[in-house]
């Protein structure tokens, strides 16, 4: 074997992995040419250092008591938990989506609810701040399951509407116009309006569990992370929508929300 | 409380390989929910795949096919492989020789190499394309030999050799022209 070819196997040489024969052609060539053995030898030295730095992490306990605990019936449905829920459902499409204050300069139509939420919003309703968003989510959670039987894996630190507190205002059943059902909850989000609406009663929806640090203005669409996400400035505020779905669905969302 | 029959001896399996599940599903995955969930959705098919595990074998191997398959699927749907094979293949061969001689020079820096890798390893490794990432955790981090790996991720022992070779080498020209970007090697390596 010469240097060339010896380097070839180094990787799977390094991680023992070779048949007899193999590991033995490479030791002799190893033992005979020092520029090699060098190599070999700084490299499995990296590897080594490499193994040692990869961050290791712990299960939370929290997770690991969902996990122990209740392992019939789901605790969260976020992404990995839509495949259970699509069997269930061939119904309509997945969407969150939520409405925040931005500022935008100028604009194009401003739909009539949206507009009214805004303005009425702030000053009506309590601020609530962050650090008390876990008894928020479950002041939310409480009412959805009651009054619509929908059940909301709250979100955990690092989610977007996690970042702040919220205040339930209402949870309205509504139709959109090709006739399907869908939950417009409105809350009241650090004296801001947010809105998330759930496409279906029947499909027991997830807020958005997606991290999005910095939403761009006018309209468009991307991936954040596992959801296609469809944002929309509707003139002061921004919609947005969160889906494991095609955009398209997302997008009849918003308009529906948005007028 | 309805507690099945087996379900204490699945949780006293499942605890020992418990963090190195989670760990595994957080380098992977792109944030703490993700894994999250990730974890829990295969701990729940695990358990209702339970009555199938043959007692006495490799439960650690088994548990981990199973969320290495649940990422794989989700993974699938967001097409995100496919955006960083093609970033690869971008490399010319120039700027690998370039990478190469970083490399080597960096081997030759212990210390040097220890500070790329506490700042950019993470870094680094979600650069790998899903395959090569899931390779060379499963081996480096969990200690999976490739043949188990070549079960779990149902692909030929040559296949996980190759993912293994790229990995390496892809992590490698990553952190070399980190380190070049940093200014901690030359450019004109020798």
């Amino acid at each position: 074997m010469n240097c060339r070819e010896v380097r070839k196997w180094m990787s799977p040489y390094l991680d023992s992995e070779l048949g007899q024969t193999k590991t033995f052609e490479i030791g002799e060539h190893l033992a005979a040419c020092e520029s090699c053995a060098e190599r070999f030898e700084a490299e499995r030295r990296a590897d080594e250092l490499i193994r040692e730095r990869i961050p290791r992490e712990s299960m939370p306990d929290e997770l690991w008591e969902a996990v122990t605990v209740a392992p019939a019936p789901r605790v969260s449905r976020g992404w990995f938990g839509v495949r259970s829920i699509a069997a269930v459902a061939a119904v309509i499409a997945i969407a969150v989506l939520s409405v925040t204050m931005l500022q935008t300069g100028g604009t194009p139509a401003t739909p009539r609810v949206i507009d009214e939420y805004v303005a009425a919003a702030p000053e009506d309703l309590p601020f609530s701040g962050p650090g008390d968003s876990k008894d928020r989510s479950r002041q939310v959670n409480s009412v959805l399951r009651r009054e619509f039987g929908l059940e909301m894996a709250m979100p955990r630190p690092g989610q977007l509407v996690g970042h702040f507190g919220f205040e339930l205002v209402s949870a309205i059943e509504r139709t959109d116009p090709q006739g399907r059902k869908f939950v417009e909850v409105r809350l009241n989000c650090c004296g801001k309006p947010v809105i998330l609406a759930f496409a279906s009663r029947d499909a027991r929806m997830v807020p958005a569990q997606f991290q999005w640090p910095n939403p761009p203005g006018g309209q468009g669409k991307e991936n954040v992370g596992a959801f296609h996400v469809a944002y929309r400035d509707v003139g002061g505020a921004m919609v947005v929508g969160a889906s494991k779905h095609p955009v398209a669905d997302i997008l009849d969302l918003l308009f529906v929300v948005g007028t | 409380m309805n507690v099945q029959p087996d379900h204490k001896l699945f949780v006293s399996l499942l605890e020992p390989v418990k963090d190195a599940l989670y760990g595994y599903a957080r380098r992977v995955l792109w944030n703490p929910e993700q894994a999250a969930d990730a974890v829990q959705d295969a701990a729940l098919t695990a358990w209702r795949s339970f009555p199938k595990f043959e007692r006495g074998t490799n439960f650690k191997a088994w548990v981990f096919r199973i969320l290495v398959n649940t990422i794989l699927n989700a993974n699938r749907r967001t097409q995100r492989r496919k955006e960083y094979e093609l970033a690869d293949e971008s490399a010319d061969a120039f700027v690998a020789v370039e990478r190469e001689d970083a490399w080597s020079m960096l081997l030759g820096k212990p210390d040097m190499l220890m500070q790329m890798l506490d700042q950019r390893l993470v870094a680094a490794l979600e650069h790998l394309g899903d395959d090569e990432r899931h390779c060379f955790l499963l081996h480096q981090l969990q200690g999976f030999t490739y043949r188990e790996i070549a079960a779990m991720l149902d692909m030929p022992l040559g296949t996980v050799m190759s993912h293994m070779h790229r990995a390496r080498k892809q992590l490698r020209e990553r952190l070399a022209s980190l380190a070049v970007e940093e200014g901690l090697i030359k450019e004109s390596a020798p």
